[in-house]
């Protein structure tokens, strides 16, 4: 019996030949991420084990993107401890205030992760990483500690789900879309628990890596262990100049075995809106054409990146953002930040009246810049909107693409992009 | 860090689907480790009395998709610290699942169930089994494999790995 990719790669790291769904392995990790929020936390564990060198310091990934810039002295002092710890261990990569942008996204535009292998960070989009191919993982600190100081962790082999997608995407429409559109016919009804969901499919092959990155990183909100895609021609492009360490093209076995298979075809797929509070409950855009908000937010691990922000800066140019509604753009790294201001993009969304704030994990962890406040209404790029998640727990969060928060942006009203004439 | 028993015998509070863990322990306790804290402020937003009510031992069950949400272990360690023993569930989000087992909490998933808040229950964490006194009927869980109950009984996997070096599966 073959193996699925997510299959392989686990068997792959724990040296054996073949596994089966529902074993428990202990894997070698290629690299275990850790963050500002709860990096301290981290080392305090690892601490605890009696350990003080890590495993491999080019391989404990260190970044700072929940707490930066610090809003407040609390966070500043924060800040202090986590810098104090990770020079205490000598971390070669860290990526602090200045070079730093959102784990997830320096995670893969850094190179360190690899097709065939196994990296994990203590954030819950750590999934982000199968979009080239390897096992990204999502863990406490009980485990980045215990991985920091042995470069293992344990798995329960999960069952595969496989979503084949067909067709061809509408103008406008993004993968986002798609994450949102499997989020609501899947119901949230725990099919996917503990699952790791494989992409596959023409649709998928044409995606560019920030699309496959956003349709891995939403996995964990389906309740997936993984979500992963085969690298292909694109990936290998893509890691060309930014691997760090060797890799190959892993696959799924023609004959491996799936728990379920799904078919879509996403030629009729169009924008799609989650509700406020829940994000299994979807609706086509057309259903809200016309709904009021105030806030417009384009930024996080999902949604952050260059081609995003040519999408929006595609619909705002030569245009103005609605006096009612504060428009907010958060590069996910410095590095996209750099290129998007080369591109000229950064000038486009000014010019329209977007504000334009340091790459951080901003207002999607509630935590500072452009926060939600009582009876705000939220048009949000960003992957989560239960009750409080930005803030206020009197605010209301609708989550969409980026084309469809740009073009609503400019009529302060939830606007279906395919009618703008651009 | 405490120890535990494989065999629970105590009083369960039972709450709904979906719980996730910023209602097990809101976002703004979470920059502390601080045990008391978090026990203190443990499902305030689910039930503003649950702190007063729980007594050490204590069950916790739920529906599906228990512990949904970040990653952040002191969700787990927050239930643990204030008294609760084992949480059953019809299923559990998979980074709470291995938080709680990590930091030696026992999960238990039972599927579809019908205790009802107060409800004696009996639990065999070995065996998997779930007893309902109150109801007198009894629930087969998913069994948990050795190794965690081994690291469960340590305390965590900390724990664990202290003592026994490394771990074989």
């Amino acid at each position: 019996m073959g193996m699925t990719i997510t299959e392989k790669i686990m068997a792959r790291n724990s040296g054996r030949d073949h596994v089966v769904p529902g074993e428990l392995v202990w894997t070698d990790v290629h690299t275990v991420m850790t963050m500002d929020y709860l990096g301290k936390t981290c080392f305090d564990k690892f601490r605890s084990l009696g350990k003080t060198e890590v495993f491999n310091k080019d391989r404990v990934i260190c970044v700072s993107d929940h707490l930066v810039p610090p809003p407040n002295q609390k966070f500043a002092t924060m800040l202090n401890e986590w810098r104090e710890v990770v020079k205490q261990h000598d971390i070669t990569n860290f990526y602090d205030l200045g070079r730093q942008g959102i784990a997830h996204q320096i995670m893969v535009e850094q190179g360190h992760v690899l097709p065939g292998t196994i990296s994990i960070g203590t954030d819950s989009h750590a999934n982000t990483y199968g979009a080239v191919g390897a096992v990204g993982n999502a863990i406490g600190v009980t485990d980045a500690a215990v991985a920091m100081a042995t470069g293992k962790a344990w798995f329960r082999i999960p069952k595969t789900v496989k979503f084949h997608v067909t067709g061809k995407w509408q103008p406008w429409v993004m993968a986002k879309d798609l994450s949102l559109h499997i989020m609501g016919m899947m119901n949230w009804n725990g099919h996917l628990l503990y699952k790791s969901i494989e992409f596959t499919g023409p649709a998928i092959e044409s995606l560019s890596m920030a699309g496959r990155m956003t349709l891995c990183n939403m996995t964990v909100d389906l309740g997936a262990k993984n979500g992963i895609i085969a690298p292909d021609a694109i990936t290998q492009r893509y890691l060309k100049d930014r691997a760090i360490g060797d890799w190959d093209m892993i696959a799924s076995d023609e004959d491996a075995e799936y728990d379920q298979v799904y078919t879509i075809d996403i030629s009729d797929l169009g924008p799609t809106v989650a509700m406020p509070g829940k994000l299994d409950d979807t609706v086509p855009v057309e259903k809200l054409i016309g709904t009021k908000f105030n806030k417009a937010f384009v930024g996080t691990c999902t949604n952050g990146r260059l081609e995003d922000i040519a999408t929006i800066a595609k619909i705002l140019r030569g245009k103005q953002v609605h006096r009612d509604v504060n428009m907010i753009l958060v590069p996910a790294s410095q590095t996209v930040y750099l290129q998007a201001l080369r591109e000229g993009y950064i000038e486009t969304l000014i010019e329209a009246g977007v504000a334009v704030d340091t790459p951080s994990c901003a207002a999607c962890a509630g935590i500072h810049t452009g926060v939600a406040g009582d009876g705000d209404i939220v048009l949000s790029a960003g992957n989560r909107n239960m009750t409080g998640r930005m803030g206020s727990k009197k605010a209301e969060i609708y989550l969409t693409s980026p084309s469809v928060v740009a073009a609503s942006a400019l009529t302060a009203v939830v606007t279906d992009p395919r009618t703008l004439s651009v | 860090m405490s120890t535990i028993n494989t065999k629970i015998e105590a009083k369960a509070h039972v709450y709904g689907d979906h719980i996730d863990t910023d209602r097990i322990i809101p976002g703004k306790y979470t920059k502390t480790l601080d045990l008391s804290t978090l026990a203190n402020h443990v499902l305030e937003d689910l039930d503003p009395n649950f702190n007063k009510i729980v007594q050490q031992g204590d069950i916790l069950v739920a529906g599906i998709n228990f512990g949904c949400g970040s990653s952040r272990e002191q969700a787990p360690l927050a239930l643990k610290q204030s008294g609760v023993s084992v949480v059953i569930a019809e299923d559990f989000a998979r980074i709470f699942f291995r938080n709680a087992i990590n930091i030696g909490l026992p999960v238990l998933e039972i599927g579809k169930h019908n205790i009802q808040k107060g409800a004696e229950l009996s639990i065999d964490l070995k065996n998997g089994k779930v007893t309902d006194l109150s109801a007198n009927k009894t629930y087969a869980a998913t069994k948990l494999p050795d190794i965690m109950i081994a690291i469960l009984k340590e305390g965590g996997l900390v724990n664990y790995l202290k003592k026994n070096g490394t771990y074989t599966l």
